[in-house]
């Protein structure tokens, strides 16, 4: 049973690899952007200050914009699935075979982590040479391990989106604010120690944080292994996003036939 | 019955706005997420712009500079992705029947920009107050007469170069790339970010860009600082809207000339 | 008076090929090769082939949307590469039945939007809009969403917005693809209707049965090129197809002279396959009643275009 599941999983990942893929023009974009943010940001300081920021600064932002851009990939890539899936009676399909859709909407997340892996890898790769020289390398290959832990939880938000998106139906408009919360709370291009309170504490209650903290943490050498006790406490999040999946599927999808409208 | 049609291009306007009104008010889900993002990303903007510096937001001109600077960032944002939005309409076949009612491809876009007016007008307001409330922004307009004459100058410039700017990206593969790029370059170009908050040889290369003169006399009027005279910045910034003008013409032109001797949509 | 005239069209199209998943190669199609044809006043002019034989492309450069390589076109004496404007205000045009529309507009706000980009003030564009959805039956599905409508239901407006303008001559390429029966059959009548009321009109479609019911000529275009043209009668004349007479007789068990069936009422049917069913029939009946047989029925099947069809694509083939 579980071998047919894992099967199903790897086919879907296959295809939509290979679609990813072909979108050079995408993958390209996903690499260029966090390092032209962190860039642009880097010149406003450089203009301000009137001389060139601590690259550790730089870096600071640039692993920042890199989960941010990962975290967008893969929320926005659940939400269109589900309003392509809606628009083109592809559910339909889906929910008829014997395939569980939380497999599909897993595989598509996982597609959109890989490559998230792959922009982290690059962009991260980049970043360490150019702040740390060669020293460093040795924990950045550490924390992508870790990364790939800390991402877990996202599928578990990505999985709410998508059922938001079924009652939406517009992907973007349902995946915006996340990205503008998420952006915002997360500490990703700034200390959340200088947000008001109540952000501060939406940021720490989300997984996007922790991912970012101790990936820097890592690669910066200050990584407290107790940290990782929140860990248990963020695979909350997957479970709660499964349920709610569960929930509209069954009472909006199935029931009402919400397709296409 | 008998059936008047008379090719005016105040109704073929007029159409377009109407139905870019039509359905901007049935996107509810769109406005709703507007109205919940715009104060995060004005909060991250303003606190990613000043990560480097601090202590700057302690000081009241910058970050009131700032808050415009945000505004316009919304502001041009806004053309951008109108511009961009010519690819949907080319992936929905109605570019080829806008082609057929003889409407040119620069009001056809007078649609989508209403609603990135309406965006504008509802996002801008959300990242005044949003600013004056967590960041202690000034809202009051330093020169107003001159802030709404130059408003007017770029709403006209901004709705040429989205036609301009449409014709350009809509044959590429992946435009919203560039726009995305765009986005990001274009704050640095114009003088939304307060180009007073640079140094000197930074802020003199700025000045070579036409987009400061349209945008960044904007956050001047607000602002009350200026780096160039208020009435040289006017002036340039209505001869920039008049070239903007022709080039949209000729962009126009040019794209459907080329369309119709390659059988796809694109002019580079 | 000639209300289309195609002289000579060919078009060439590059396009990328991706090999694998880095790689493109550029080829070159020859979409429209030499492509004549005249259109009458009133006339239902129907271009047939498969997908892929340049139908669509010839329509796009009698429609302005295409500039040919060579050849000239005309539509109501404008001259389609040099006066665009003038030949866009006299034609309605069908392209893709499901594309051109907004989906978060009702069906009769799009058709009211065309209108207005016609020129029709809104007050006619609504008043036209709302003659159109009851001409092609939408009814009160003109006031839903365009996202929520089916295929069938989209080639109707479409339709509706290629007539917004009234246009004297219409273009219409597939319009009932993908239709089922019912929708399918509105659609010919309407087309039926509107050349009835004066209007010329040139339709594509690959379905030879809808093509031989609806036209009064028809070319056939296979990789670009014509390959045959005429009425359907002449077409399938000129191609020597064979008819089928059916001949129920009500009085013999067999009949030696001629092949034979049982037909399910019990009685015997004599074949016969001619390329002169006329004179064969005549033959025939004379025979038959020289031997005092009763004749019960008589059918004569005519080749379809189809096997027209069939036959010129297939001699091409062949060759």
């Amino acid at each position: 049973m579980v071998r047919k599941e894992i099967n199903q999983l790897l086919a879907i990942l296959e295809v939509e690899l290979k679609n990813i893929l072909r979108e050079r023009g995408t993958v390209g974009f996903s690499i260029f952007f966090p390092i032209l943010i962190s860039l642009s940001t880097y010149s406003v300081g450089t203009g301000i200050l009137g001389k060139p920021p601590s690259l550790e600064l730089w870096f600071y932002q640039l692993i920042g914009f890199t989960i941010l851009m990962i975290t967008i990939v893969m929320s926005a890539s659940s939400a269109w699935y589900i309003r392509q899936g809606l628009l083109s009676r592809r559910l339909e399909y889906i929910f008829s075979a014997p395939v569980n859709p939380i497999i599909i909407i897993a595989s598509i997340s996982l597609t959109s982590g890989i490559l998230g892996f792959g922009i982290f890898l690059t962009v991260g790769l980049i970043g360490v040479i150019v702040t740390y020289g060669l020293s460093n390398l040795s924990n950045f290959f550490i924390s992508l391990l870790i990364l790939i832990i800390a991402l877990i939880p996202i599928l578990g938000i990505n999985l709410i989106i998508a059922a938001a998106t079924i009652i939406g139906k517009e992907p973007e408009a349902i995946s915006q604010p996340v990205s503008a919360i998420v952006s915002t709370t997360s500490g990703l291009a700034y200390p959340i120690t200088i947000l008001p309170f109540i952000l501060k504490i939406i940021g720490e209650s989300m997984p996007y944080y922790y991912a970012a903290y101790y990936v820097r943490s890592i690669i910066e050498g200050y990584f407290n292994i107790l940290s990782l006790g929140n860990l248990p406490f963020l695979f909350l999040y997957l479970i709660f996003g499964f349920v709610i999946y569960r929930y509209f599927e069954n009472n909006y999808i199935r029931k009402e036939g919400a397709y296409g409208i | 019955m008998e059936y008047k049609f008379k090719n005016f291009i105040i109704t073929k306007i007029s159409a377009e706005l109407g139905k870019g009104l039509k359905i901007y008010t049935r996107n509810k889900v769109w406005i709703i997420s507007d109205l919940i993002s715009t104060p995060f990303w004005v909060i991250f903007l303003f606190l990613t712009l000043i990560f480097y510096a601090q202590y700057l937001l302690n000081n009241i001109n910058v970050v009131t500079s700032l808050m415009w600077g945000i505004f316009l960032f919304i502001f041009m944002n806004s053309f951008m992705w109108a511009g961009n939005s010519i690819v949907q309409s080319v992936e929905s076949g109605i570019i080829d029947n806008i082609i057929l009612t003889n409407t040119s491809l620069t009001i056809h876009l007078l649609g989508r920009n209403i609603t990135g007016m309406i965006d504008i007008l509802i996002s801008g307001v959300i990242a005044l107050l949003t600013s004056s409330y967590i960041f202690g922004a000034t809202l009051s307009i330093s020169e107003p007469i001159l802030f709404f004459i130059s408003l007017i100058i770029a709403v006209i410039f901004y709705l040429l170069f989205a036609s301009v700017y449409a014709s350009l990206i809509i044959s590429l593969r992946s435009p919203w790339i560039v726009t995305n790029v765009m986005n990001f370059v274009l704050p640095f170009l114009s003088g939304a970010i307060p180009i007073q908050l640079f140094q000197k040889n930074v802020a003199d290369i700025i000045i070579y860009s036409p987009f400061y003169y349209i945008t960044g006399q904007i956050a001047s009027a607000a602002t009350g600082v200026y780096y160039v005279d208020p009435y040289l910045m006017l002036l340039i910034s209505i001869v920039f809207t008049v070239i903007m003008f022709f080039m949209s013409r000729i962009a126009a032109n040019k794209l459907i000339q080329k369309f119709r001797k390659e059988g796809k949509i694109s002019l580079i | 008076m000639k209300e289309i005239i195609a002289k000579n069209l060919t078009k060439k199209f590059k396009k990328k090929v991706r090999k694998g998943i880095f790689n493109t190669e550029e080829r070159v199609i020859h979409a429209v090769k030499g492509v004549s044809f005249e259109v009458n006043h009133g006339e239902i002019f129907g271009l047939l082939g498969p997908n892929g034989a340049g139908k669509t492309t010839t329509i796009k450069i009698l429609c302005t949307l295409l500039i040919p390589d060579s050849g000239e076109a005309y539509i109501h004496g404008y001259n389609v590469i040099k006066e665009p404007n003038k030949v866009r205000e006299i034609i309605g045009v069908v392209l893709a039945p499901d594309k051109g529309f907004y989906e978060r507009l009702t069906g009769i706000e799009n058709l009211v939007y065309y209108g207005r980009l016609y020129g029709m003030n809104k007050k006619d564009a609504y008043k036209r809009a709302e003659e159109l959805v009851n001409l092609v039956d939408l009814g009160k599905d003109a006031y839903r969403f365009v996202e929520e409508y089916s295929l069938g239901m989209k080639a109707k407006l479409s339709i509706a917005k290629s007539l917004i303008h009234d246009p004297s001559i219409i273009i219409l390429d597939e319009p009932t693809v993908g239709l089922d029966p019912i929708s399918s059959r509105k659609i010919r009548a309407l087309i039926h209707d509107l050349a009835n009321s004066g209007k010329t009109i040139l339709i594509t479609s690959h379905n030879m049965w809808e093509v031989e019911n609806l036209c009064n000529r028809v070319i056939m275009i296979n990789k670009g090129e014509i390959v045959s043209q005429g009425t359907p009668k002449e077409l399938k004349e000129k191609l020597n197809l064979s008819y089928f007479i059916e001949i129920e007789v009500l009085n013999a068990d067999k009949i030696s002279d001629y092949e034979t069936s049982i037909n399910e009422k019990g009685n015997l049917v004599v074949k016969i396959e001619t390329q002169k069913p006329n004179e064969s029939l005549i033959k025939v009946l004379d025979k038959l009643r020289e031997k005092n047989y009763i004749i019960g029925s008589i059918k004569v099947i005519e080749p379809t275009l189809e096997e027209v069809f069939a036959r010129v694509i297939g001699g091409e083939k062949g060759n």
